[in-house]
C-alpha cells in the first residue's frame, strides 16, 4: 500500500470514529420541552453525515489503483527524528502539566532536546553551544512575555 | 472619515507597524503561514483593547501574504500558498540579474491590490451590514449553508474530502454548551470540555503545531539563493503606466474572489495569472519571466484580503481562514461579530479599515527594505525554530484561559490536523465550519422557535429559497459531467 493511500485511509477512520462516538453521545441527548428539534437532533445528523463520508472516502481510497510511480513503503528511520521529538514535547507537556520544575527550566530543556532530536547525528560541539545557548535565550525570553507582559499564573 | 482618521492613533500604528514588519518576516519563512503567525499572536493580545488587537491581526494577515513573495523570489521557495505562482515569473527573473525589479514590481503590485480591495472594502461593509441587520433567522441560516457549500467546493482536493472536513469542524464545534439551553452536551462527562473546545487552542493546533508536525514528516526546504545586491527596485511613472491596467484587473479579480467564504488568495492569484497569459501580447513569456506574471497574482493576492473581510465585518461570516482566526480572536476579546459590529463595536470596525490601508501602504516599504536580510531569517535552522513555537503554542494554549486542559485540547488538534493534511482532508472548511456551525445551529433554532417547529420559512421566504438553491447548485456542479448523457460521435 502507498504511503499516501494509508494517510488518507488513516484520517478516514479517525474521522469516523470521532463522528462514531459523538454521533452515540448525539443519540443518548435527551431533548428539551421547549425546543422544538431538541440538543442532540443537529449534532446526530451532522454526525450520521459525516459518518457516511468518513465511509466513503475509505471505500474510494480502498479502491482507488496504486499510482505506480509512488513508493510502496517509506524507507526506514525516516520517522525516528519526528518520533523523537514528539516524544519530548509529550514529555514537556507531561512536566509542564505537573509543574515538576520551574518553567524556565523546563522549557530551556525542552528546546534543547528537541533542538538535539531535529540534529543529523554526530552533533559537533560547535553546533551543541549554539543549540543550547539559543534554546536557553529563546526560554527565557518566552518566558518573560507570558510572565511579565500577559502577566499569566503558571503556578 | 473622521471615525477611520480617529483610529490611527499612535498605539495603534505601532501596532499596524509591528504586525506588518513580523507579518512580512513570518510570511518569507516557508511552512509557516499568516494563520499560524496570527494564531500565535492572539495570546499576546490578551492585555491589548480589541480595537488595537485587530490592528495588530489584520496587519499580520495583510504582511504576510506579501512576505512571501521575498522567499519566492530570492529563493525560489513561496513563503505562503498564495505566492507560489511568483516563482514561475520572479524566480527567472532574479537569476536573469533583475532581481530589484522583480521585488519593485511584485510589492508595487501588492500595494495596488491591497488599496483597490480597501476601497471596496469601505465602500461595501457598511451598507451590507445596514441590511443584514433586517435579516431574520432564517435568512442568516440561509447564507450560512451556501458559505458551507461554497468551501467544501474550492478548497482544493476532492469534493468529498472538502464535505468531509466541513462537517468534522462543524461536529466538533458542538460538544459545549448548547446555545439555545445553555445545558452542557456531548461532554463525555469530562468537565473541562463544558465550555466546549476552546477557539485559540483548536487554532493553534490545527494551523501552528499541524504545520511542525508536516514540517518535520516532509524534508527541509533546500532554497536555492539568488545573491547580489537589490538595484532598481523603485519604479517610475512609465512602469505604472505600463502595469497599472494589469494590476487592477488583477485586483478586481482578487477582491471578488476574496468575497467568497473559504476561497484563499491562491486561488485569487492563479486565476489573475491565468487570465492575464490569455490577454499578454506575450504569452510565452510567462514562467520565463514575465513582468505581467508577478504583477498579475501579487495584485490578487493581496486584493483578495479586502475582499475577504467584506464578509466578515458586514455579516461576521469568515471569508477565508485567516478570517475563521480573525473571528475567533473577536470572540475572545468579547466581541461579538456578525451585522451588529458597525452599531456595538464601531471602534473595532474602523481599526480594521485603518489596519488594512496603512498595512497596504506598509508592505511596499517593508518589502523593499527587508529583502535582502529576511533571505538570512527564512535560513534559520529548522531544530531551533520548530521547537521554539511549538513550546510557544503548549504555553499560549494555556494562557488563554490558565487551564491545562486546553494543552492537551491544543496537542489533540495538532495531531488530528497533521492527520487531515496528510490524508489529503482540507483544513480550511474544517476551520471555517468550525467557526460558522454555532452561528448556523442558534439562527436555525431560533427560527424554529419562532416558526413553532416548521422548516417552511426556508422556501417560503424569498432570500432563504435562493440561498438554498444556491447551495444545492455548487455542491451539484461538480458532478455535473456525470449527469450528462455521452454524447456519440459522429462519423463523416
Amino acid at each position: 500500500m502507498t504511503e499516501s493511500k494509508r494517510d488518507a485511509l488513516a484520517a478516514a477512520i479517525v474521522l469516523l470514529a470521532i463522528a462514531a462516538a459523538l454521533g452515540w453521545q448525539a443519540y443518548l441527548t435527551p431533548a428539551g420541552p421547549f425546543d422544538p428539534i431538541g440538543s442532540g437532533a443537529v449534532p446526530l445528523v451532522v454526525a450520521i453525515v459525516m459518518g457516511g463520508l468518513a465511509l466513503a472516502m475509505t471505500v474510494v481510497e480502498l479502491r482507488r489503483p496504486d499510482d505506480g510511480r509512488e513508493r510502496a513503503r517509506p524507507s526506514s528511520g525516516a520517522w525516528a527524528r519526528p518520533a523523537a521529538f514528539c516524544a519530548a514535547t509529550l514529555a514537556f507537556a507531561g512536566a509542564f502539566v505537573t509543574a515538576l520544575a520551574p518553567l524556565p527550566v523546563l522549557l530551556g530543556g525542552y528546546l534543547i532536546g528537541a533542538g538535539l532530536a531535529l540534529q543529523p547525528l554526530p552533533v559537533s560541539r560547535g553546533r551543541l553551544a549554539a543549540i543550547g545557548v539559543s534554546a536557553l535565550g529563546i526560554a527565557l525570553a518566552i518566558t518573560w512575555v507570558f510572565t511579565h507582559v500577559l502577566y499569566v499564573d503558571f503556578d | 472619515m473622521e471615525l477611520l482618521l480617529g483610529a490611527l492613533t499612535l498605539d495603534a500604528l505601532i501596532f499596524i507597524l509591528v504586525g506588518t514588519v513580523s507579518g512580512v518576516i513570518v510570511g518569507a519563512i516557508p511552512g509557516f503561514t499568516g494563520g499560524m503567525l496570527i494564531a500565535l499572536s492572539i495570546p499576546l493580545t490578551f492585555a491589548m483593547s480589541p480595537a488595537n488587537a485587530l490592528a495588530l491581526l489584520v496587519a499580520m494577515y495583510m504582511g504576510s501574504i506579501t512576505g512571501g513573495l521575498v522567499s519566492a523570489i530570492l529563493l525560489r521557495m513561496p513563503g505562503t500558498p498564495a505566492n507560489v505562482i511568483s516563482t514561475f515569473d520572479g524566480y527567472p527573473m532574479a537569476q536573469a540579474g533583475q532581481v530589484g525589479r522583480a521585488l519593485g514590481l511584485a510589492a508595487s503590485a501588492s500595494l495596488i491590490g491591497g488599496l483597490f480591495s480597501w476601497a471596496v472594502l469601505v465602500l461595501m461593509a457598511e451598507p451590507l451590514s445596514r441590511l443584514a441587520v433586517r435579516f431574520t433567522p432564517w435568512d442568516y441560516f440561509s447564507i450560512t449553508l451556501v458559505a458551507l457549500a461554497l468551501i467544501t467546493t474550492v478548497s482544493g482536493g476532492s469534493q468529498l474530502r472538502g464535505l468531509l472536513a466541513a462537517f468534522a469542524g462543524v461536529l466538533l464545534s458542538v460538544p459545549g454548551d448548547d446555545p439555545s439551553t445553555g445545558m452542557p452536551r456531548l461532554t463525555f462527562g469530562w468537565a473541562p470540555l463544558e465550555n466546549g473546545f476552546p477557539l485559540l487552542p483548536v487554532f493553534l493546533g490545527l494551523f501552528a503545531l499541524s504545520q511542525v508536525l508536516l514540517d518535520l514528516a516532509g524534508k527541509e526546504p533546500a532554497g536555492e539563493g539568488t545573491g547580489g545586491a537589490i538595484r532598481g527596485a523603485w519604479l517610475g511613472p512609465r512602469d505604472y503606466r505600463r502595469h497599472g491596467g494589469g494590476a487592477l484587473r488583477a485586483s478586481g479579480i482578487g477582491t471578488v474572489i476574496g468575497l467568497l467564504p473559504g476561497v484563499g488568495a491562491n486561488i485569487a492569484s492563479i486565476v489573475a495569472y491565468a487570465l492575464a497569459k490569455r490577454v499578454s501580447m506575450q504569452p510565452d513569456r510567462f514562467g520565463k519571466g514575465s513582468e505581467e506574471g508577478i504583477v498579475a497574482s501579487e495584485a490578487a493576492n493581496n486584493a483578495s484580503v479586502g475582499g475577504a473581510l467584506i464578509p466578515l465585518v458586514s455579516l461576521g461570516i469568515p471569508g477565508s481562514v485567516i478570517d475563521a482566526i480573525l473571528i475567533g480572536a473577536l470572540i475572545l476579546h468579547g466581541v461579538t461579530p456578525g451585522p451588529m459590529l458597525f452599531q456595538n463595536n464601531p471602534d473595532v470596525v474602523y481599526a480594521i479599515l485603518a489596519s488594512c490601508l496603512v498595512s497596504a501602504g506598509l508592505v511596499y516599504v517593508v518589502v523593499l527594505v527587508l529583502a535582502r536580510p529576511m533571505t538570512f531569517i527564512v535560513r534559520i535552522p529548522r531544530a531551533i525554530l520548530l521547537p521554539a513555537v511549538t513550546g510557544f503554542c503548549l504555553l499560549g494554549a494555556y494562557a488563554s484561559s490558565n487551564r491545562f486542559s486546553d494543552v492537551w485540547v491544543m496537542l489533540g488538534f495538532g495531531v488530528l490536523g497533521f492527520l487531515m493534511q496528510r490524508g489529503g482532508v482540507p483544513l480550511a472548511p474544517f476551520a471555517i465550519g468550525f467557526v460558522l456551525a454555532p452561528i448556523a445551529e442558534a439562527n436555525l433554532r431560533t427560527g424554529l422557535m419562532i416558526s413553532q417547529g416548521s422548516f417552511a420559512p426556508l422556501w417560503t421566504n424569498w432570500l432563504p429559497l435562493a440561498m438554498c438553491l444556491c447551495a444545492l447548485a455548487v455542491l451539484v456542479s461538480p458532478f455535473k459531467g456525470a449527469l450528462r448523457p455521452p454524447r456519440r460521435l459522429v462519423r463523416r
